[in-house]
Formats: C-alpha cells, structure tokens, sequence
C-alpha cells in the first residue's frame, strides 16, 4: 500500500484534510438527521454499524484528499470536470459511466471469466453498500402503515407501499441476501482462478488478494446465515452471527480505504479518461510527424513532472522527450550513443547528444 | 549486488528473439514488453532491443494518477496494477525512454519487469536468456557500473534533471568502426 | 564430460525453470543447421506442448534462441496441421483412413513400376529429417522400391560445399573445427553468409573472437547485419566470388604472406594456383567484382598476417553455376596460409537445414550409400549390401539429382514420394516445377501442414512434428546430437519412419524394414557407416545423452569422436596431403544484357526458415515478416521513379512476380535483393535460373538477369 503524503507543505495536506472531514461529517450529519425525521426513528441495533461507517467515511476522505493532491491525480480530475460540463463532455462520461462501470466492458476484453466474476462481486458489494449505508444511516426505513402492509420512507418521503408477504416485499426484505449471494459466487471463481492459474504476477501479493476475497465471503456468509437462524432455526445462535456479521463488517469498513477495495473510487476517476483522451486537440511527433497523444495531455504531463522536477527538456530547446512519440524516444537515445545528428522533422530542428546522455539542440542551429 | 539488463545494441541483428521471447514469460500474460526499432531504415540495417530501463526514480510512477506503478524491494519497477489502472496512458508520455504501452481495449499498462518469475528464482530474464548475440545480458550491477568493459550510459541528464537507471546502455564502438551508423541525409 | 565441459562454448550457469503440472522436453531445434538445444514445455495432463524454456547448459547455444527456435514449438499445437490421410477424388482432397491411402499408393507403386520400370517411381525427400529418417528412406529407395531415382533437397544447398570439401580436403564435414574453436581465430571471412539472420547463433563466437581483438572480413553484395560489424566489407558483384577469392590470393602471394611450409609439406597444386592467380591483380579483381582496390588489398593483408583465422562460407558462394569452385577457391585462403586443424584455424560452411550435415552422409543422396560411401564403389556396395542382407547387385546405382528428377517427372518417372519438402517453393523456375508436378501419374507426399507442394498431390499423410520423435541429427559442426520427443501422435498423424517401414511391408519388403524405434534404425546405421568417411559406429543413444552430442568420426565404442579434423595435418586423400585447386573466374550462367539489365540475388530473413512451409504459419514470425520485398539502392530506384513501398514488377526471361519496393543504402546499384520463403503468386523462385553446377547440380539460386518495371496502383490495394 503506498500511502504517503504527497506535498512538500504537509500542512496543505492536513489543512485540506481537516477541511473535508468537516465538510463530510456535516453532510453525513445532516442526511441522518433529515433520513431519521429528526431521530424519529433511529435504528439501535444498527448503533455499531453506524459509528463504523462514519469512520470509514472520515478516513475515505482523508485518503481521496491525499490522492487527489497529488500533482498529476489533481490535474487529471480538474480537466476531466471542466470538460464533463460540456454537453458534449456530459455525454461522453454518460456513456462510459455505462461502459466502465455498468457493463465493465474493458473487463470482458480482458477475458469473459474474468469479467462474470468482477460483475458479481462489483455488482453484489455496490448494491450491498446501497442497502447497508441507506439503513445504517436512516436514510430509509420502513413502516407499519395497516396491518401487513408495510411503506418505505426515504428521507421522510414515504415512497411506495408493500404488502409484508409480496414478491416485492420479499425481495427487498433479503436483498442483502441476494446480494450476499452474488458476492460469494463472483468471491468463489476468484478464489478458484487464483488457485488453478497459479502465475507468479508480480503486481499481486497473497495476503492482498487473498485477504479481500476471504473478507467478503466472511460477510456474506455470516449475513445470510443471521436469515437461516431468523426463519430456519428459530433465533438460534442469533446473537453470536448477529456480532459475527457486525465485526467483519466493521473490519471491511475500516479496510476499505487502504485496501484492493480503494480501486473504487479510481474507477471514478477512469470515467473522466476515454473523454481526456477524445476531446482535445491531437498532438504530432516532433520527430516523426506522427499523431500520438492530445496536447492537453502532454502539457498536462509535462506540468506534472515539473512538479516533481523531473521534467526531462531536450538542452537549448523548447522541446521535452515527451514531444516525441514514443518510438522516436528510443530510436533518439540510440542514435545519440552513435554521436549522431537527429533530424526532428517535425519541428524543423536538429539535435545532438548533450555529452550527458541527454539530447541538445545540434551547436549552431537556430533555437 | 543486484544485477541488471545490459543492452550492448551494437550487437543487434534485429531478430526479435527477444520480443517473442519476452511472450514465453510466465507473468507476461504472452503481451511482449520488449521493443526493436530500426534505427535508420534505409540508410542501415542497425537495430536495437530496448527493455525498460528501471529509474531509480520513474517518472512514469510519479506521473500515474492512480499510484498504480510501484517499485518492487529490488528496485525493479512494475507493470501497472490492473485493479488501480485507469489506461490514461500518463505513463507512456512521461518515461523519457518511450517504454510502457497501454493496451486501449483492456484498459492495462503493461512493461518490461524483468520477468520477476525468472529473476526472483536468480534466472536471467526471457530477453537476456533467448538473445542469440549477446546483445541482452544479465549482469551484476556495481560490477558493470564501476568497470565497464566500454563506455556505457546509465546516468542522464535532462536538461538538469538528472536520472539513474538500473539498466545499462552499452555504447557502439565508433572510434575503430562505426559499426550501424553511416552518415547521410535524413539522419 | 568431453566437449560439454570445453568452456569456450556458450553454455550458461543456469538450471532451466520447470512449472508445476509440466515436464521439460529437453531437445534440439527443429530449423537451421546449428541445432540448438531448448527444453520443450509440455503438459503433464494432456501432454500438450505449452511452450519453450532456455537449455543454459547446451554448449552450443547456451539456452540463446532466435525467434525461429523461440516460436518453434507454436507448430505443435497449430490449428493447420494435417491430422488424417487426404486422397484426392474429383479433384479435391478428401478425408481418407490410413488403409484407403495405403492401400491406393501400394497399388500405384507396383502399377507404375509393373509398366515402366522400378525406376519410375522417385522419392524426393529432405535434410530436416533426423538421421534415422534419411538413412531409412535411402535404404528404402534401394531395396524397399528398387529405384535408383532417389534425391532431397539437399542438393539446393549443401552441395557445393560438399563437392568443394571433397575435391579440395577429402571428406566433407560442414565445420572442421568445433565452434568454439572460432573465438580463438584471429581473423574471421565470412563470405555469402548472412550469418546475423542465417545463423544467429554463430554470433556469440564472432563476437567471442572479436572481443579478442579479431578482424571481421565478409564478403557480400549487401550491407547486412554482418556485413554492418565488419572491419572490412568486400560488396561484391553476386557470382563473382572465384575471382574475389583469386584476388586474395593473388595479393597474398605476391606480398608472401603465405606459410611455403605448410604448402610444401601438406598440400599439392600450388604452383598451379601461382601461375593462374597471376593475373588476378587487385585492379582486374576489382572491375569484375565492383570491390574497391583498397578494400582488397587490405582484406588479403588482414588475412595473410594473422596467425590464426577462419574462412567460413554458406550459399553465396555455394548456388552457383561454379560453386563448387568458389568453395574450393575460398578454402584455399586458409591453405596457403596454414590456417587449419588447429583450435582458431580452420574451414567450415554454414549448414543451411536442421540436418544438412547428416541428411547428406547417410545415402539419401542419390550417388552415396551410407558413410558417405560412393555408391558406384563396389567394395562400398558390397559392405552395404551384407548390413542389409541383400545381394550387392539388389542395390541400384546412381539416379537423377533433385533438380533434374523434377524435370524428368511425367517422362522418365510417374510416381513420386515426396517427403519433408516443398519443392514448389524452393525449386528454381518454380511455374515449371508445377508443370512437372502436375504431369505424374502418381504423387504422394507427407508432411505435417498442407505445404504449396502437398496441394497438388494425389495422397497426403499425415507425419508428425518433429518434437513429437526421437533421432538424432548432425549439426554444422559435425556433431551428433540427440532430439527427444513427446510419446504422443495427434489425431491420426504417423511418424515417418513407421509409415515408410508398413509401406515396405506392404510390398512385400517387410524382412528389411523390422524397426519398433528409431534408436533401433540408428543401430543400423551405426554399422552401416562403420569404416565409411563418416563412421558413427562408436555413437550411441547412450554417449550422445552423456557427452551432450559425439563429432563423427567415431569408429569405435572407446573414441570420443574428433571435434576438430586434421590436427595431424593428414588429410583424405592416399597421399595426406590436402589440394590446392584452381580455378579461373567464369562468373554466372545468365550474364545481365540489355533486356535484363539488373541482378537478381535471392536469399533468407531471420523470421523465416526455407520454403516458409513452417514459419510463415506461425503467428508471430509472420507478424515481423508478413510479405516478400525487393530491397533497390535509391540510385536504382531513381532510375524506375520507384519510391518506398511502391510495387514492382520483376521480370526474368522465366517469369516475373510484383512485390512491394524497399528503399535502402545497403544493397548494391547493380541489383535487387529478395528472399525466398513464400510460395505462389510470391514466390521468386519463379525468376530464378535453373542452370546447375556440373559437379555438384546445385541450381544457380544467387543470380540471375532481371528487368524492372513500376507498376501503378490505387492507394492501399496490395499484391495478391
């Protein structure tokens, strides 16, 4: 997990910190306030859940505020919503909003097993996360309006009514289980291609891949099983699965931040991309004349590594490395070891090596 | 004390061994990360291999908006995680040396990372294991940094900004032979 | 123990990865001549072949591989592959079992030669097969159809090299000295070889012996990825190889940079070469070959005065009207010098196919009997004919060579048993070898893929890939190495040997054909080589496996083989003394005119293998070398208004095919370069000249007269 702060100043960080968290505990106040109808109704049993999810929302913003500091994330997130309130933007994040996240699409390319097993966990833990924080936060509740007919009551608006045994009302009532139910099917085809393909991916560790599958399939399994003690076995051990579920629970939400689970949030930020990449003007080769990023995103890139000084200029020139594609960045250093005059056709300039491994404009050309 | 790909591209034949062999490694998922490029078709056969060059301090790690690179205990740095990866392709424009490539379907960056299954077990990696000339070379780092057997590069110096790197370039015998390289139009 | 442990080879400190749920084939490629070691990964479960992994410890290739051997074991598992006998009916290749297709080409072998004689059935077969596989399929030439008409492709490539080996030193082995001896040499000449893309594994021995501090001479018409390193590249004229050589020479003598020693005491002709070298002076040398004066002078200079050195050569020189004198020329440089039978001097020709060297040893040569026996020598016969049990006169004599049973085909031959070869697409004058094809009463042909050749057959067997047999081969060293095989025979593929083995059977010649394995067939031919140039009596399964690989000859169960030849100075002849030949340059049989103004010279990549029939169905290769090119000098190129990537038409007084224009410094003004590997519409077999050498009937593949035309095309449409 390479959470660190990121700038120089480490008090901009706490200050943006301290600022956020205050906003988010404002809201979250606010919600639960108005979700309660003025603590109206307020769910005891759900105090410890509660408190958990409070906390993790605390310590999701402090990590979205260190990520979102950081030089090029800030970048990234600032273009992406300046462009997203073009209608043409709004569009295009419209649609890979459906694509990405929806449908997962760049998932199912990379192979169809992969992609039936993300849908279930993804779908299964968004829609266990809807339910969870919706009641744990009396945003929704339900109540007894004639006998056996029960209404749902969002933020004090009563929205629809059910009858206690319906279809409907079955279906909402257990939809953690059914959610609980994706969630271990999708964790099982994982556990099973971890174990059967047993490539050594460096990028992946055990207790990284492991530990999130084993976490999730502790949840669901212990949240159905407090449905089979209810209808099934009269109550019986009720109280331990009840605290069972409660702890697992806690521990997810206080892991989620820092854990497999915080590729999340990036998700978010990947929708911002196919636009980025789309909507600006196409950027040539300085070398080869070839079209091969956006300007925006080479300036934004070059702004970046500026930041971090590591910004990697061709001497004597307005050029960096990154002006070129990056075929000629390799064929340029390569020449360069032979000592030789390389012809940046595009920008009607002549480089030579700089003596240093680096490049420079050739001594006695025009700047 | 570690060691490190040595790339001595006056050797070169241009055969792509290398690219093909770079497909056999168990992690590599049979996408190459290994390139050869032509250095000036036309005017030369001369070719060169080029793996990633692992910085010391990546620029494309430092550019990833989604902190999905990372640097393993060896100093090796590592294909983007394919969970944080957002495909914005930062990274390709960033690194100096033209190495990572981003596979636009997939959504996945992926790069040379020496092969970590091979090396981790003390193996050369693919590309230094299958290159018929010994172009590609698996040697020990202080060794090929403090007595180099010809000059080599693997400090540079951008403008200032100056980058380290664990691979090591060597450099063509131009003094005695200008072995690849002849002067002409359109360098 | 023994050559294994000789530490100037390549082999690495490394034990090869092995994964779970998979075992390591550990064999030898299946391409060129260098015959590398790589492991082969192969699933347990299902035997599957997954993939390659380096064999570090072969000391020929030390685990490197170029992309060829790399992507070698892709044809295991390839989509393509035939898996069940084809018979064609109603023009088309159908579906057939093993008993139809036995049964239909045993009856067409007795109906052919029952009506014209046992001669008129051929077999034409090939050098990537193992040893046991050749030495079987001349012997069943011999007494399992009675034709003397047996011949391989072999004749398009190692030929010269062996006639000139013959004449010039009394025996034939590829290399004289083991490749690890080249790192000590002094001087290298490579002359018509690409060895970068041919041999890529020949490299790391160059570069052994350079980072010793040694010259590199190659003599070439390209600049290619050897000539690139050189410190001296003669670019010479294609076919003007005997008066380059002669030039060398001609400058060695007359500055006495030769060893009078060692031509007095070891070789025989000098005075002769003296004499006609005499007017090969470095400025007529360089009219005829375009070499610059200096260039000569300073490569004779080079090679005279140092001590140790190597004059290694590959089809350049060889497929030639004369090649066989170029060969002969060209080991003269280390002749009059000296520089052989020691570690860093010697003679080697780079062996083109997996198993050029043994493919020409064991009497599937139309003139040889096993041992490198003459088969018109009537002791050889008569020894022959005992391991065999036959009568001496049940052995036939000499037959037609390759090129010119393909030209009898349909006249003097009908049927034809074409094995492990693509003749359509390595064949000169490739329109008129269909003809040929076409015009047989009878053609079956086995082969793994449906090759441009196998598509006009009448049969088509199905045979197996090469990891999935064992056998032996010889690489260009002369050393004999094991390959090892998967016990496994997809779909209902047989392995060669087998079939030709029922086929005998089936004709009633069973009792010479009792093999169960293939270790059974080289126990034979260990005996019929015994006592024969190249002896392999003293190999076994058993040494190879413990000696990673025995160099012939190895006459006895004691003998370790001989590494490097003539260390004693002693060379084939009854005399000892090794011959100095001389030759005037005759150049080329099709001379350029004015309808033909340019040369055509034709040659390999490094992602292809021959006819392509293999690595043009793999992926990858393809991928880096999809389509054939013709490489133009921008000079040239000027003058057709051609320009990079334009298409070309090329034209000889025998065909002409289009191909796509590749602009480059590195080919000489005077001619155009393209390689051979594709068949059809693509194939530039269709220009080249048919003409054979007398002595070694090697085709003259390396030159002929062509005409250049631009032809106009819409933009993205590409040749057919």
């Amino acid at each position: 997990m390479n959470y660190y702060p990121y700038e120089d100043d480490s008090f901009l960080f706490s200050k943006k910190s301290a600022r956020n968290v205050f906003i988010v505990l404002v809201v979250l106040f606010f919600s639960i306030y108005f979700g309660s109808e003025a603590f109206g109704y307020f769910d005891t049993a759900l105090y410890g859940y509660l408190w958990a999810t409070i906390l993790c929302f605390v310590l999701l913003t402090i990590r979205i505020t260190s990520w979102t500091l950081r030089p090029p994330t800030r970048r990234l997130w600032k273009q992406g919503i300046k462009m997203m309130f073009s209608p043409k933007g709004f569009m295009f994040v419209v649609k890979t909003l459906y694509t990405n996240i929806v449908e997962q699409r760049f998932i199912r390319k990379r192979t169809l097993y992969r992609w039936a097993q993300h849908m279930l966990i993804s779908w299964g833990v968004l829609l266990s996360f809807a339910i969870t924080f919706a009641l744990v936060l009396n945003w929704l509740h339900f109540e007894l309006v004639e006998p056996k007919v029960y209404e749902a009551v969002v933020f004090g608006i009563p929205l629809f009514r059910m009858v206690a045994d319906s279809a409907v009302a079955l279906a909402i009532y257990h939809g953690l289980n059914w959610t609980g139910i994706l969630t271990i099917i999708g964790c099982g085809m994982a556990l099973y291609r971890r174990l059967t393909d047993q490539k050594k991916i460096v990028e992946q560790s055990q207790e990284y891949d492991f530990f999130p599958l084993f976490l999730l399939i502790a949840i669901s399994i212990t949240g159905s099983l407090l449905t089979v003690s209810a209808i099934w076995m009269e109550g019986a051990f009720y109280l331990g699965i009840a605290l069972a579920h409660q702890v697992t629970v806690i521990v997810f939400l206080l892991y989620f931040p820092f854990s497999k689970f915080w590729h999340l949030p990036l998700r978010f930020l990947a929708v911002m991309v196919p636009m980025y990449h789309e909507m600006n003007e196409k950027k040539q080769c300085a070398r080869c004349g070839r079209d091969y990023a956006t300007a925006m995103q080479i300036s934004d890139v070059q702004t970046t590594l500026a930041n971090r000084h590591l910004s990697t200029p061709i001497d004597h020139t307005n050029l960096h490395f990154s002006d070129m594609c990056a075929d000629c960045r390799r064929v340029a250093h390569r020449l360069g070891g032979y000592g030789a005059k390389i012809e940046l056709g595009q920008a009607h300039l002549i480089v030579e090596p700089n003596g240093k491994n680096g490049l420079q404009l050739k001594k006695g050309e025009q700047r | 004390m570690g060691k490190v790909l040595y790339i001595d591209y006056e050797r070169c034949i241009g055969c792509k061994a290398c690219v093909i062999g770079c497909e056999e490694c168990s992690g590599h998922d049979h996408l190459s990360r290994m390139f050869v490029d032509e250095l000036n078709p036309g005017e030369t056969v001369a070719t060169s291999p080029t793996p990633c060059m692992h910085c010391v301090t990546p620029a494309c790690a430092e550019s990833c908006p989604v902190q999905a690179i990372s640097i393993a205990a060896d100093g090796t740095v590592l294909s983007a995680s394919l969970e944080k990866c957002i495909g914005c392709k930062n990274c390709t424009y960033a690194c100096p040396f033209g190495i990572p490539k981003v596979d636009d379907q997939k959504k996945v960056m992926y790069k040379c990372d020496m092969c970590y299954d091979r090396t981790s077990k003390g193996r050369p990696p693919m590309c230094a294991s299958v290159c018929p000339t010994d172009t590609i070379r698996f040697v020990d780092e202080d060794a090929m940094k403090n007595e180099p057997p010809k000059p080599v590069q693997f400090k540079w110096d951008f403008g200032g900004t100056i980058i380290e790197t664990r691979t090591v370039i060597g450099l063509p015998d131009t003094e005695t032979n200008q072995f690849g390289y002849r002067e002409g139009e359109g360098v | 123990m023994g050559h294994a442990q000789n530490k100037e080879y390549s082999q690495r400190d490394y034990d090869p990865i092995e994964r779970d749920g998979e075992e390591l084939i550990s064999t030898h490629c299946c391409f060129c001549g260098m015959q590398c070691g790589m492991n082969i990964r192969v699933k347990k479960e299902d035997k599957s072949v997954v993939g390659v992994e380096p064999r570090y410890d072969f000391p020929m290739n030390g685990g490197r591989l170029c992309p060829k051997g790399v992507a070698a074991y892709r044809q295991a598992e390839h989509q393509e592959r035939i898996l069940h006998p084809l018979i064609r009916k109603n023009g088309k290749l159908e579906k057939a079992t093993w008993d139809e297709a036995m049964d239909l080409i045993v009856s067409k072998i007795q109906e052919i030669q029952g009506e014209h004689g046992k001669d008129a059935f051929g077999i034409y077969s090939g050098s990537s097969m193992t040893n046991e596989k050749c030495y079987l399929m001349g012997k069943f030439a011999r007494i399992g159809l009675g034709t003397k008409n047996i011949d391989y492709n072999g004749r398009y490539c190692m030929s010269s090299a062996s006639v000139g080996f013959n004449q010039s030193l009394g025996i034939d082995r590829g290399g004289t000295n083991p490749w690890s001896d080249i790192k000590f040499a002094d001087v290298l000449l490579l002359a018509g070889s690409n060895t970068a893309e041919c041999h890529p594994l020949s490299m790391p021995y160059i570069w052994g012996a350079r980072d010793r501090g040694a010259k590199l001479i190659v003599v070439d018409p390209r600049q290619t990825k050897t000539a690139l390193v050189a410190d001296v590249h003669l670019d010479l004229r294609p076919g003007t190889d005997v008066a380059l050589a002669n030039g060398l020479l001609h400058v060695m003598i007359k500055e006495d940079l030769v060893d009078q020693d060692f031509i007095d005491n070891h070789t025989t002709g000098f005075e002769e070469l003296k004499e006609l070298v005499q007017s090969y002076n470095p400025k007529y040398v360089s009219e005829i070959t375009g070499v610059a004066v200096e260039k000569i002078i300073t490569a004779a200079r080079i090679f005279g005065q140092a001590k140790n050195g190597f004059t290694m050569f590959a089809r350049g020189v060889e497929q030639h009207a004369t090649g066989t004198d170029a060969v002969s020329s060209y080991t003269n440089l280390c002749l009059v010098t000296g520089k052989i039978g020691r570690k860093g001097s010697g003679v080697a020709t780079f062996t083109g196919q997996g198993n050029g060297q043994g493919g020409r040893e064991h009497g599937q040569k139309t003139d040889q009997l096993p041992g490198f026996r003459k088969i018109t020598d009537p002791k050889a016969r008569e020894y022959v004919a005992g391991v065999w049990g036959v009568d001496e006169s049940e052995i036939p004599g000499p037959g037609l060579s390759a090129f010119e049973m393909l030209q009898a085909l349909g006249t003097e031959i009908k049927g034809l048993l074409l094995v492990c070869s693509n003749p359509i697409v390595s064949s000169p004058s490739v329109r008129d070898v269909g003809e040929y094809l076409k015009s047989l009463d009878f053609f079956v042909c086995m082969d793994m893929f449906l090759s441009e050749s196998a598509e006009l057959a009448d049969v088509v067997l199905p045979s197996t890939v090469w990891v999935e047999d064992d056998g032996t081969t010889t690489n260009v060293e002369g050393r004999v190495l094991r390959l090892r095989g998967i016990d496994r025979t997809p779909g209902e593929s047989k392995r060669d040997w087998k079939v030709i083995c029922e086929i005998a059977e089936r004709l009633g010649r069973g009792q010479y054909f009792q093999f169960n394995s293939p270790e059974e067939i080289f126990n034979e031919l260990r005996v019929a080589s015994k006592g024969g140039i190249a002896d392999y009596s003293g190999i076994s399964y058993e040494k190879l496996d413990k000696m990673q690989g025995v160099f012939w000859p190895c006459p006895s169960e004691e003998s370790e083989g001989t590494p490097r030849l003539f260390e004693d100075l002693k060379f084939n002849f009854p005399d000892g003394k090794a011959r100095i030949l001389s030759f005037e340059y005759k150049g080329p049989n099709e001379k350029t005119s004015k309808e033909y103004p340019v040369i055509l010279t034709t040659g390999r990549v490094v992602f292809h293998y021959l006819s392509g029939n293999q690595t043009r169905r793999i992926d990858s290769l393809r991928a880096f070398c999809p389509d054939p090119y013709v490489e133009i000098h921008p000079k040239l190129a000027e003058k057709y208004q051609v320009s990079n990537g334009e298409t070309v038409k090329v034209t000889s007084p025998r065909g002409s095919i289009e191909l796509v224009a590749k602009i480059t410094k590195i080919t000489r003004e005077d001619m155009v370069f393209v390689p051979y590997h594709w068949g059809k519409t693509l194939a530039i077999n269709h220009l080249t000249n048919p003409a054979l050498e007398p002595k070694s009937k090697i085709p003259e593949f390396k030159v002929c007269a062509v005409k250049l035309e631009k032809v106009k095309q819409t933009v993205g449409e590409k040749h057919g």
